[in-house]
Parts: structure tokens; sequence; C-alpha cells
């Protein structure tokens, strides 16, 4: 089948071989490989990472960053896709900045209470980054490892021991809200109501501090980032569901790295329907498609109950960020999110992009139109062309739940 | 003031028949039964019912505002709920107590009492106006055979087409690989009005709304070229009406 990557995204492995071979085209050494031979390490932990084999049994583990110590480099700028948005940084910068990263790696089961995760759980939360001793069980790789999800990752290895060496600094209401009985979805809500961003969130509820204290458990980072795009996207959209339509058709429009969104609003009550199109020779579309490939995944005003397969968790951090301007607006509204992925986003770099160009798309102010035909036309103009290959309007049209869907208004 | 006694599986078909389409609503009780028009929150699908005094073995009802015969009460309801409860019920009787003062609605089935709250009616849409249609196609069928067909129909695609041609009646469907189509000749339905046309619906809609038809022996349906389509049926032993009312798709050139 034609569209198996980009629907599997190197996550799924639809193709049955046990690697995804576009990810492996991707690897290579890092600058960082003449520390092969070092058996340990001291320096600062920024976050902290939970792998997904073999769940329930995963290895898991800190975060550090191999020239943080020495070097006066701020350490946030290792985690904080959100300043990498608002720095413009580009594909390599980002590719450079991350291969510092070393993820280190230790069997636990996910219900683990071992001190190991205790020190991890307190990384997690910590406001800044803590220091850590770490002492190696074998010699670490130097391999950039990537994915449609995560942000890149630079070296890993395998560790016997974890010491912390500092009072990690944790936020009070943080741990107000760590320490009370919530379940996981309201906990959530209250962090990103105290002005914590979703990476933050995410990173919190992998650790396992969240829930109520019998169930807690360490989620996959993977897994943990769609899942709190999820639940902060329901609190906002229990909320906006309520609110009034907008008034008339805006068009917002962001690009970065070669990842191009435009995001119409519609008046009407919530509904949302996002594409994406990619170019042959972007990330998922390997060369011998001529063709782009467009996907499309939509869901109703009451909501979806189907994970949304087809495109996985770009669906889900597109729709946060339309929910965050919605809520802004105090309005609902018919979203339609087009995303063009164009040859040059050729590694990928996580679904944070996704995130933070949505979110970059209503800081500017939208195109207005009173018309549907107006806007829509107004979309077909903006479209880009790639090497003299162009999608048009109706190329996404033909997919459109929304846009096919007649009204009983309009008889 | 209104006080009824139904039996809860006619009750239940007849909620049915509406959380098909919505899961809230503006009921409106007045001394001749109960009716209530409302549409899905993408303006796509609505519902008219309509449920006759008869269909009660007890039914009474006298406005708060008026004496006027044409007096009605308008409550808003969360069908979805009410629903759930009736599920517990079973086969019993269920009595039911509007205290329009005080908001609720209360259910009694049994020994089991329940209280609902009723939803601000200026929190829910306002009721839709009907577009005025004329359909050239009627065809009548039996629910079974329409409802086999939408559960097949599922596992190919997400829209269905429903047409005429002479004097047949079919539906079809095209997946990415496969193709469904039922067609049924003039004698095999109970009636067909003659023509050529088609239109395009979503699936989606189709699906929920043959579930809330389930307990009709045949259903109308009322068609046109690229057109809505509109099903009528009965509830309650022929004492309630529901009619469906569904925008098509427009399809692809």
């Amino acid at each position: 089948m034609y569209r198996l990557c980009i629907v599997c995204k190197g996550s799924r492995l639809l193709c049955g071989r046990k690697t995804c071979p576009l990810l492996a085209g991707l690897r290579k050494t890092t600058k960082f490989a003449e520390l092969s031979d070092t058996k340990e390490f001291f320096g600062p932990s920024t976050s902290i990472f939970v792998g997904r084999i073999g769940y329930p049994r995963v290895r898991v583990g800190p975060m550090t960053i191999l020239e943080g110590r020495d070097s006066d480099v701020e350490l946030e700028r290792f985690e904080e896709p959100s300043k990498w948005f608002a720095q413009g940084l580009g594909m390599d910068e980002i590719v450079e900045l991350r291969s510092a990263t070393l993820r280190s790696k230790h069997g636990e089961h996910i219900k683990s209470r071992s001190n190991f995760v205790a020190d991890m759980t307190e990384i997690a939360l910590a406001k800044q980054p803590v220091d850590v001793e770490l002492t190696f069980k074998s010699s670490p790789t130097f391999n950039l490892s990537f994915s449609d999800l995560l942000r890149p990752i630079g070296a890993s290895v395998s560790v016997e021991t974890m010491h912390v060496t500092e009072n990690p600094k944790i936020p009070k209401k943080v741990d107000r809200i760590v320490s009370d009985e919530f379940k996981v979805s309201e906990a959530a809500h209250e962090l990103y109501d105290l002005g914590l961003d979703v990476y933050k969130v995410a990173m919190i509820l992998s650790s396992g501090a969240l829930g109520l204290h019998n169930a807690q458990k360490m989620v996959p980072t993977r897994w943990s980032i769609t899942a709190t795009d999820d639940t902060i996207f329901k609190k906002l959209a229990a909320q906006l569901k309520e609110y009034p339509p907008v008034d008339s058709y805006s068009v917002y429009e962001s690009s970065y790295m070669d990842n191009h969104f435009l995001i119409l609003l519609m008046p009407s009550l919530f509904e949302y329907e996002n594409f994406e199109a990619w170019f042959p020779g972007s990330v998922w579309n390997d060369a011998c498609y001529q063709r782009p490939v467009v996907v499309e995944e939509y869901e109703g005003f009451k909501g979806r109950k189907q994970y949304a397969a087809n495109e996985g968790g770009g669906y889900y951090a597109a729709r946060l960020a339309v929910a965050e301007a919605l809520h802004k607006m105090r309005r609902q509204a018919g979203v339609i999110v087009l995303r063009e992925i164009h040859p040059r986003y050729s590694v990928p770099l996580g679904v944070w992009v996704v995130r933070e160009t949505a979110r970059d798309a209503f800081r500017k102010r939208g195109e207005r139109f009173d018309t549907k035909k107006e806007a829509l036309n107004y979309i077909d103009s903006r479209l880009r062309a790639n090497e003299g290959m162009r999608l048009g309007l109706k190329d996404f049209e033909v997919l459109s739940k929304i846009l096919r869907q007649k009204r009983l208004t309009d008889f | 003031m209104f006080e009824a006694r139904i039996d809860a599986s006619v009750l239940r078909e007849c909620i049915e028949s509406i959380t098909a389409v919505v899961d809230e609503g503006k009921l409106r009780i007045a001394e001749d039964g109960l009716k209530l028009r409302a549409v899905d929150p993408a303006n796509v699908a609505m519902v008219s019912f309509e449920l006759h005094r008869d269909a009660f073995d007890d039914f009474r009802f006298k406005s708060e505002s008026g004496a006027e015969a044409t007096a009605a009460a308008e409550v808003g309801i969360d069908f979805v709920k009410l629903r759930g409860i009736l599920e517990i019920g079973g086969r019993e009787e269920v009595d039911l107590k509007l205290d329009e003062q005080a908001q609720k609605l209360f259910t009694r089935m049994g020994s089991l009492a329940y209280t609902i709250s009723l939803l601000d009616p200026s929190s829910l849409r306002k009721e839709p106006k009907v577009p005025e249609l004329e359909f050239p196609v009627q065809v009548i069928i039996e629910t079974e055979e329409f409802r086999r067909t939408i559960r097949a129909a599922e596992k190919i695609g997400d829209h269905i087409m429903l047409g005429v041609d002479g004097e047949e009646f079919y539906m079809q469907v095209e997946g990415e690989m496969d193709k469904l189509r039922l067609g049924l000749r003039k004698e095999q339905l109970i009636h067909l009005t003659p023509g050529t046309l088609h239109s395009l619906y979503s699936l989606d809609y189709i699906s929920a709304m043959s579930k809330g038809m389930s307990h009709a022996a045949n259903i109308t349906l009322n068609l046109g070229k690229d057109y809505p389509l509109q099903v009528d049926f009965e509830v309650a032993e022929g004492k309630g009406k529901v009619s469906y009312l569904l925008a098509p798709r427009i399809e692809s050139e």
C-alpha cells in the first residue's frame, strides 16, 4: 500500500520489518563519539525518558546533557521547543543541539517504586536541571535517533546506578498537585492551568507522578506526549463548545522547516478536520511515489472515540494548538487544518514541530472573509508548489468530510 | 402540571429514535401529547418527533401559564441520560412527573425513583426551521432490509448512495477495494415511485439513524437528486411519528 509509510511514520513497523528503513537511513554518529570509553558521567539532567519496548518492563532513566557542565550553555535550550521555534532554529541546529543529549537506560517495571524511579520523578518535577552522577554498565553509543513524535536523542547508554548530587527544586504548587489524590487527567489539567507547557506536563506524566496513589505508573515518553495533548484538549474543548461560533471565515497561516500550515475557521459549532500532504522526498514519502500523498482525519462535535491512526500524534498536537487559540478568542468554530510537508523536512524532529507551527499561525492576524467561497479561493492561492508539483484545494476537498457535506441550511 | 404513565419499553423506543440524531433538546408538552424538533450540532441531520397522548396509559397536562388549549410546556431534556435510566428499568411502567418550578423531571419505575434536572432551554439551540422540500421519489421498505444493508456498508466505506433507477431502488457503497450494492425491484418493496436519481449520504449519520428506527416494521424513504433524505416511520405502535432529515454529501466530479 502506497500510504503505508505515511500512516506508520516509523512507529508501528507496518511493513513487517524489524526496524524502520527510513529511520535507519538517518542514523549517524555524533561528534561526542570520542567519549565512548567513559564509564561514568557527572552533569546536569534536564528531563527523563521512559522507553516503550518490553512494556510493562521498560528502560527508563534521566536525560543528561553531555556538554552542559563546563561551558556556560543555557541548559533549558536543550529541551524547549517553544524557544527553538521563537529563535527560528533550523533543522541542522536542532539536530546539533540534541546530539548533546544522553539517554540513560535502566530496566524497571512501570509500577516500580525503586529509589532510581523516585529520583527520576524528582528530576521530572524539578524547576531547573538537576546534577546527577551515573555509572555505566556498558559503553555509550553515539548514534542520533529520530522519531515522528520525539525530539531527536543524541546518545544512549545502560546505567548501573544514579546518584542525585543536589536537592531538586520542586515548585510548591506542583508538589501540592502531585501529592494530592487527583486522577491523572485532573492533575494534568491542574498543572497546565499553573502555566506549565504541555512538554513539562507530559514529562511529569511519564515519570509516574500523576494519578491516584495506588494506581501510579510510569508512561512511555512517546505515549505521554499524545496523551497530554489529548487530555488538555478535552478540557479546553468542553469549555469552548459552549462559546458562540466565530462570525466570519478566517484563514491563519504559518510555516516552519518546510511544514506549511493553513488553518480555516468557519462559523459553525466545533468540528475538526486535519489533512497532511506529504510531498515526495519529505520524511515519510520516500521519493518513490511521484505524487504528494494526502491523509485525512476528522471528528465531529461529540469528539472521537478511536485513535486518529492515519495521522497519529500530529493530529492531536495540531488540535491542541487550535483549541488553545479558540479558547483565547472565547469562540468555537468548524476547523480545517491543512499541513503541507515539503521535501526539505527530511528528518523527523518530533511532533512539537506541528504544535509550535500551528500555535504560531494564531499569533498573526488571520485573513477574514465573508463567504466560504472566498476563504477557500484564498487557501487555494496560498498552497505551495514544489518543483512544479502543486496541490490544489480540490485535492483536499475530495477527501474532506466537512467540505463535502451539505447542511440542511443549504436547502 | 404534567403527569403521565407509560410502558418503559415504549418510552425507550421513542427516546432512542431521538438520540439517534441529538443528545439533548427541547421537548414540548401539550394536551395532545409530546413533540420535539432538533438538529444535530453540524446542521446536517434533523429529527422531528411526535407522540400522541394515546400512547400513554395515563396522561394529564395542564398549562401553568394559561388556560388555553394550545398552551404547552417546553422543557430541556438530556435524552442520553434519560435513556440510560430507562435501560436500568426493564419492562415496567414508568411514571413521569414534571416540576416546572424546580426544573426537575421525576421518574419512577417500580420502587426505583430517579430525578433528572432539566436543562435550561435558553442554553439549547433554537428549534430549527424545516427546509421546504419536495421529494420526487418515495420508497417504502422493510426496516430490517435497510438496516442490514447499512450494517454491511459500514464495513466498506464511509458514504452511501441511495437511488432509484427505473423500477429499482438501490443502495450502493464503494470503499478503497470493495463495493456493495443492494438492488430491490418494485415487487420486492412495499412501494416505489419509479424515476432516475440518486444522492450520496454520510454513513456515520445513516448508521446512527438506522439504530433509531429499529422498532418500526417499515420505513418510508423520500429521495431526490443531490437532495436531502427524509425517513419517516412510526413508533409506539402507530401512536407516534418520527421523521429524520439528512443533508446529502457533494459527489466528487
